[in-house]
Parts: structure tokens; C-alpha cells; sequence
């Protein structure tokens, strides 16, 4: 599995959990307004989710900018 | 971060996603476990899943909650849902958020209206009051802390007058963004002044108006005001504290709802040995227990009675639940002088070998109150286990493995919260003891067949060996109470035995799912010309109650029957300590075959008419290998 499927399978499995959709499929091209319940509060929980998955800590500036789950990933990349 | 409730398993993680149906019983007793916000979720999400028939009820007390923040409270709505089940209540939540209260009481007065709340909750943090600092006037300071409770009293006011129903308010901890200093304690109007000012003042406020409190202030403290607050999510979304606090402090606050609709616990029950005091009393003796000044553990005990008996001050019934042998456990109870307890202390003494679950199902028809108002204190994990699984009703704090640990631990969950204390409160622990009836018979946990197949048991039988052969010897040496000869073998007499081909010897340990409980047990015996003659049989008391001596006795008569022998014979030598075996060969069917003078019996069972035991556990048999 490339890198980019394996954070996407990841990531994946935390809008799953979160959102509590077990069938969900994300893209990096999804936005809040195509996964249902994915609000700005929902964000919050996703970015503790990913940063407890991925060991990482983000600025507050980065978590208010995230428009798809494209900058997610390239905040992980990052 | 609550490390008295115990942590989920796989199973139980694999469960709270998967649960369904109606199993109300299951999700209740998911949420004994330490969940995060993600997991209170997932049970929040379960509940509401749940279809029960028409008019069959739940079990669980329905409580509509309102909170009402100046903050955002929308992510605890899940956490309060999830926590609800924790305390036996169907919480449904209202939050009204983001405004002062005063707005929102306007703003959504139509949407509280319809929902009818039982109780509202004034989740008011500091940045309601602001509590800019006026650093060195106490003119202002004053003013400033009385416009912030009055403010509070009119809130209380306008809930009293729409709603009618009783209020939870929160004291404030302090604002990050204020300057915060040694010195500010002494200088009037700092931004510490004015937040301890409020504080007092809303206590007095509450203390009057028959409310309740919420000491978000002291919940801070406990973990530390750096680790309450964070500073990104209040600059984020204006989270209150930082989001993984959210499960704590919906625990505490569920439990300050659970008084107003009777949910109170009002008794600890607490263990003898390892608990009340280190060691074991029928095999240490009274003079060798850890109690008192001399050793960290012996001031941890003393430690933990001194902390019941300040409960017992504040009119929280003791009783004492122990596997033992009544008379000597009592007599350490009474006369060991370190004891911090008396045994005026204590309203009811349960002392013997029944199982637990059934001895506290007497302590609560002795003394009228629902086993949902006990606290159950015990060291062993078993024995917590078990009650966790017959009696989900009853709260029993997890422990550290070190007793030094135990108080924060304990003292962190708020068991014995009340809305408020009276001179009546503190008398109430006394009228209990006035009659220590104990019940005359004793009903064993009905599933305790269950319980005992749940922890999945091994004994791997070992003959003695070099490796075993000190920790063999200390276990003849210091077992007195399930021990049928209590002969005592040197390291030498032990290395002797386990080279003697006439001779079967056993060391025994116990493992199950809560780990590996040691060597248990011990045992030698001679190879006759008809029979397999038991010379010594001794077990750790600790493991009472699991079948281990029926499977002893099945790897005996399979043994017994490999050499051809007709018969299993043995002795039971009685002294001040072991009347608990005194029936031991009589209650696995052997028959008495003799009886001489001090009180010692000769007994043999036929191999040919032997049944297997079978009891749930699974022999790893080393003994044949050799």
C-alpha cells in the first residue's frame, strides 16, 4: 500500500468512528458538505482522532483552515 | 484519567460498536468502564438504538437534563448520555449554549419549554463574569464579587419561576488569560482574589437556596488547572476545558443529578486482609500484619482506615466483608493496637467463606438498603470481578496493585456525595449497628457457575522442582487455614520428597484472565500398596471459591487409577487455625473411615465409584512428563 492510501485508509477509519458511519467512503476531494455531521465541532474531534493516530500536534491556525480531507492529508504530510 | 473504574477490554470495545437489540443490561454494564468522549458516543448512539416492546420499561431512571453555557456544550451532550448509564439513568440532554443565560433563557424558551427539563444545570464558567482585575482596590474587589452573585441569584431566580425545577451551579476556576502571581493572594481585586470571592459567594448562595453544586474549581484542581484548561480549543470553538476532561467532568455531574432522583451510595464495604490491614491473618498471625507506623504499606493501611472512618463521620455506613475465620479475623479487629477502626465502627461484620456477591446481598437485606448505595473495597481483582459481574448495581473502585496509591485513587471518585450535611447525617451511621444481625442462611451467587467459567482458569500442575522448591517450602511453612495437616517441611525435607519415587508431589499455580495468581498449592503423597495416601494438601485461601481442590482431586483419582490403586485416602490434623478444612475430604465424598482423640479423622474415597469434578477450570498437566 502506497503512503498516501495508507493515511487515507487511516484517516478512513476516524471519520468512521467519529462520525459514527461504519459504511463511510472519503476522497481526499470530500468536503463537509458531502459527509454527513462532519460540522465545525466535528473537526475538533477528527483532528484530536488523527493527532492521537498519527502522533501529532496541530496549530490552531492549520485545524481552522481544513476545507476537505485533501488538507488533512497534506497536513500530516506536512 | 478516572482510574477508579475499571479499564474496557477488546471484547467490550468490540461490543460498544456492535451492540444491539434490546440488552439494556450489556450497555449498563459497558458503561462501568473508563470510556473517552468516542466511547461514551458510541453508547450514547447504542441507547438510542434500542427498541424495547411497548411499555416495557427500561430500568433506568429518565432524567431530562437543560445545560445552560455561555461557552460550547454541544459536544458534551453524547458524554452526559453515555455517562447517564454509568449511574442507571436514560439522561436526555438539552444544551443551550454559546450566549449568557439570561439570553438564552429568552432566545429558547419556547424549545426548554416543550422539553421540560427535571433539572437545569448553570454551566457558567468565569468568562460569564469576566472578573477583570482591580488589582489592589478592595472596595472593588467587593463590589465586583457581589454584582457576580447576585447576577447568579437572578438567574436562579428567572429558572425558579419558568421552570421550577432545582439547579446545579459551578464554581469558576480561573481564567488562563489573567495575570496570576504568588502575590496576588494578598492583593485584593487580582483576578485569583476575585475568583475565590465568587466562589464563596455562590457557595453561601447554594448553601441557602437548597441547590446543588457542581466544584468545577476543585475537579480542576485535581488534575491540575494547566491540564483542565486548553488554550487551543478555547481559541478554536470556546470549549469550557479542554475536550478529554469532558468524560470526568460529565461523571461528576452525573452523579450530583443521580442525588436529586435518590441514587446515593451510603455504604462501603471493606475487606480484612490486604485491605483493612497487609497481610493475611489466619496464615501471618495478628502479631505479623503490615498495620502502623514502620512500613509504607502498614501506614497505608492505617491511612485507608482513618480516611473510612472520617466517612463513617459523615454518616456513611461501614461494614466488613472477609473471607476468614470469624474468630480470629475479630480478634485482630478488636485487640491489634494499631487498629485506627473500632468494631463499634462497624455496623455489620460478615466473616467467612461464602462468596462475596452473597454476603453483600445480606449486608443489604440486614440493613434495608439497596445494594445501589454500596461501595465495595477490596485488593482482590477476583473478588471485585466477581462482584462487578453479579451485582453491576454495586460501585467497586478498581485499585493500583500498590495500597500506597489507593486514597487518591479512591478519594477522586466522589462515591459519597450529598447535597448538603446535618448533625442527623452524621448520627445515621450508628442507628445501622444497632443490631448486627447476620443473616442465617446465605444464598451462594446463583451464577456463580458463570463467573466462574468467565475467568477462564488454568492450573499448571508442576512435581516439585529446584526451581520451586524455596517458594514450596514458604507455602508449607506459612499456611495454617486451608492447610489438612499443617506438617511443616524444610527446603531439605522438600528437595528430599521430590526425589523420592514413592512419593507424588504437586506444586500448583493459577492463572486467569486477570493473570497469574502464583503458586497456589501444595501437595505430597505417598504411593501405598492399595491407595495414593495424602500426606500434605494445602491451598492460598486467596483462590477459595474456584474449584481448585475438585481439580486437584480429579489429577489425584486419574493419577490414582494410571498406578492401579483402588483408594485415595488422607488426614485432616485439626489445629487453632485450619477448622476451615475441617469437612474438606467429607464435602468431596470421601468417607470418614476413622476418628481419634483431638478431634483428628482418617477418610478414603474409592477410585471405581469416583465421578469427575470437572469444575471450570483446565489442567496443564507437567506431572506425567516425568
Amino acid at each position: 500500500m502506497d503512503k498516501q492510501a495508507d493515511v487515507i485508509s487511516r484517516l478512513q477509519a476516524i471519520f468512521r468512528e467519529e462520525l459514527d458511519l461504519p459504511n463511510l467512503q472519503i476522497s481526499p476531494q470530500s468536503t463537509p458538505d458531502d459527509v454527513d455531521g462532519w460540522d465545525s465541532l466535528a473537526t475538533i474531534r477528527i483532528v484530536a482522532a488523527v493527532e492521537r493516530e498519527f502522533d501529532r500536534e496541530f496549530e490552531a491556525a492549520q485545524i481552522e483552515s481544513i476545507r476537505s480531507v485533501a488538507d488533512l492529508i497534506s497536513m500530516i504530510a506536512a | 484519567m478516572m482510574r477508579w473504574l475499571p479499564q474496557p477490554t477488546t471484547s467490550d470495545i468490540e461490543l460498544s460498536r456492535s451492540l444491539g437489540g434490546s440488552n439494556i443490561a450489556d450497555l449498563v454494564r459497558l458503561a462501568q468502564c473508563e470510556w473517552d468522549a468516542g466511547g461514551l458516543r458510541r453508547l450514547a448512539t447504542r441507547l438510542a438504538g434500542i427498541q424495547l416492546p411497548d411499555g416495557q420499561p427500561t430500568g433506568l431512571q429518565a432524567v431530562r437534563v437543560l445545560l445552560l453555557s455561555n461557552s460550547t456544550a454541544r459536544h458534551l451532550k453524547e458524554t452526559l448520555i453515555g455517562t447517564g448509564l454509568r449511574h442507571g439513568m436514560r439522561v436526555d440532554v438539552m444544551i443551550s449554549e454559546y450566549e449568557d443565560p439570561e439570553v438564552l433563557l429568552v432566545r429558547d424558551y419556547d424549545s426548554i419549554v416543550s422539553f421540560n427539563p427535571d433539572i437545569v444545570v448553570l454551566a457558567m464558567d468565569v468568562h460569564a463574569f469576566g472578573l477583570r482585575p482591580a488589582a489592589g482596590n478592595a472596595e472593588a474587589a467587593a463590589a465586583i464579587a457581589s454584582r457576580a452573585v447576585d447576577r447568579l441569584r437572578a438567574i436562579r431566580e428567572s429558572v425558579r419561576s419558568s421552570f421550577k425545577k432545582p439547579v446545579v451551579v459551578q464554581t469558576l476556576t480561573l481564567d488562563p488569560g489573567h495575570v496570576r502571581l504568588h502575590v496576588d493572594r494578598l492583593i485584593p481585586g487580582s483576578h485569583a482574589d476575585l475568583v475565590g470571592r465568587v466562589n464563596a459567594g455562590l457557595s453561601d448562595f447554594v448553601r441557602s437556596s437548597g441547590d446543588l453544586l457542581l466544584d468545577v474549581a476543585m475537579l480542576s484542581e485535581r488534575i491540575g488547572q494547566d491540564n483542565w484548561n486548553s488554550a487551543r480549543h478555547w481559541a478554536l470553538a470556546k470549549y469550557p476545558f479542554a475536550p478529554e476532561n469532558a468524560p470526568l467532568y460529565a461523571e461528576h455531574l452525573v452523579r450530583l443529578v443521580a442525588l436529586k432522583f435518590g441514587k446515593s451510595r451510603r455504604v462501603l464495604v471493606l475487606d480484612l486482609d490486604n485491605t483493612m490491614w497487609g497481610g493475611i491473618v489466619g496464615d501471618d498471625g495478628k502479631e505479623n500484619l503490615l498495620l502502623g507506623p514502620g512500613s509504607p504499606v502498614g501506614e497505608a493501611h492505617c491511612a485507608l482506615q482513618a480516611m473510612a472512618k472520617e466517612l463513617r463521620d459523615r454518616g456513611i455506613v461501614l461494614c466488613v466483608s472477609s473471607k476468614n475465620e470469624e474468630s480470629v479475623a475479630l480478634d485482630a479487629f478488636r485487640t491489634h493496637p494499631e487498629m485506627v477502626l473500632a468494631e463499634e465502627d462497624i455496623a455489620v461484620f460478615q466473616i467467612n467463606w461464602t462468596d462475596k456477591a452473597a454476603n453483600l446481598q445480606a449486608l443489604s437485606d440486614i440493613l434495608s438498603l439497596g445494594l445501589d448505595s454500596f461501595v465495595f473495597l477490596d485488593d482482590n481483582p477476583a473478588e471485585r470481578a466477581q462482584i462487578r459481574f453479579a451485582l453491576p448495581q454495586v460501585a467497586v473502585p478498581e485499585l493500583p496493585k500498590d495500597v500506597t496509591e489507593w486514597i487518591p485513587v479512591f478519594q477522586s471518585a466522589c462515591y459519597f456525595e450529598t447535597t448538603g450535611f446535618t448533625v442527623e447525617d452524621r448520627d445515621r451511621a450508628s442507628y445501622y449497628r444497632a443490631d448486627a444481625r447476620r443473616a442465617a442462611q446465605l444464598k451462594s451467587f446463583a451464577r456463580q457457575e458463570d463467573y466462574l467459567q468467565s475467568l477462564d482458569m488454568e492450573l499448571l500442575v508442576n512435581p516439585f522442582d529446584a526451581i520451586g522448591r524455596k517458594r514450596i517450602a514458604q507455602l508449607i511453612a506459612k499456611s495454617n487455614q486451608f492447610n489438612l495437616t499443617t506438617r511443616r517441611y524444610s527446603e531439605a525435607d522438600v528437595a528430599a520428597a521430590e526425589a523420592d519415587p514413592r512419593r507424588i508431589t504437586l506444586q500448583m499455580r493459577l492463572s486467569d484472565v486477570f493473570g497469574d495468581n502464583g503458586m497456589i498449592g501444595v501437595v505430597i503423597a505417598d504411593i501405598g500398596a492399595d491407595a495414593i495416601e495424602i500426606d500434605t494438601w494445602l491451598m492460598s485461601c486467596r483462590v477459595l471459591g474456584r474449584g481448585v481442590p475438585e481439580a486437584t482431586l480429579d489429577w489425584l483419582v486419574a493419577r490414582a487409577r494410571d498406578l492401579g490403586k483402588g483408594f485415595v485416602r488422607g488426614v485432616y490434623i485439626p489445629t487453632k487455625k485450619n477448622m476451615m478444612v475441617a469437612d474438606h475430604y467429607r464435602n468431596l465424598g470421601f468417607e470418614l473411615t476413622g476418628e481419634r482423640p483431638g478431634g483428628e479423622t482418617a477418610w478414603e474415597l474409592s477410585v471405581d465409584a469416583y465421578q469427575d469434578k470437572k469444575p471450570p477450570i483446565r489442567i496443564r498437566d507437567a506431572v506425567g512428563a516425568h
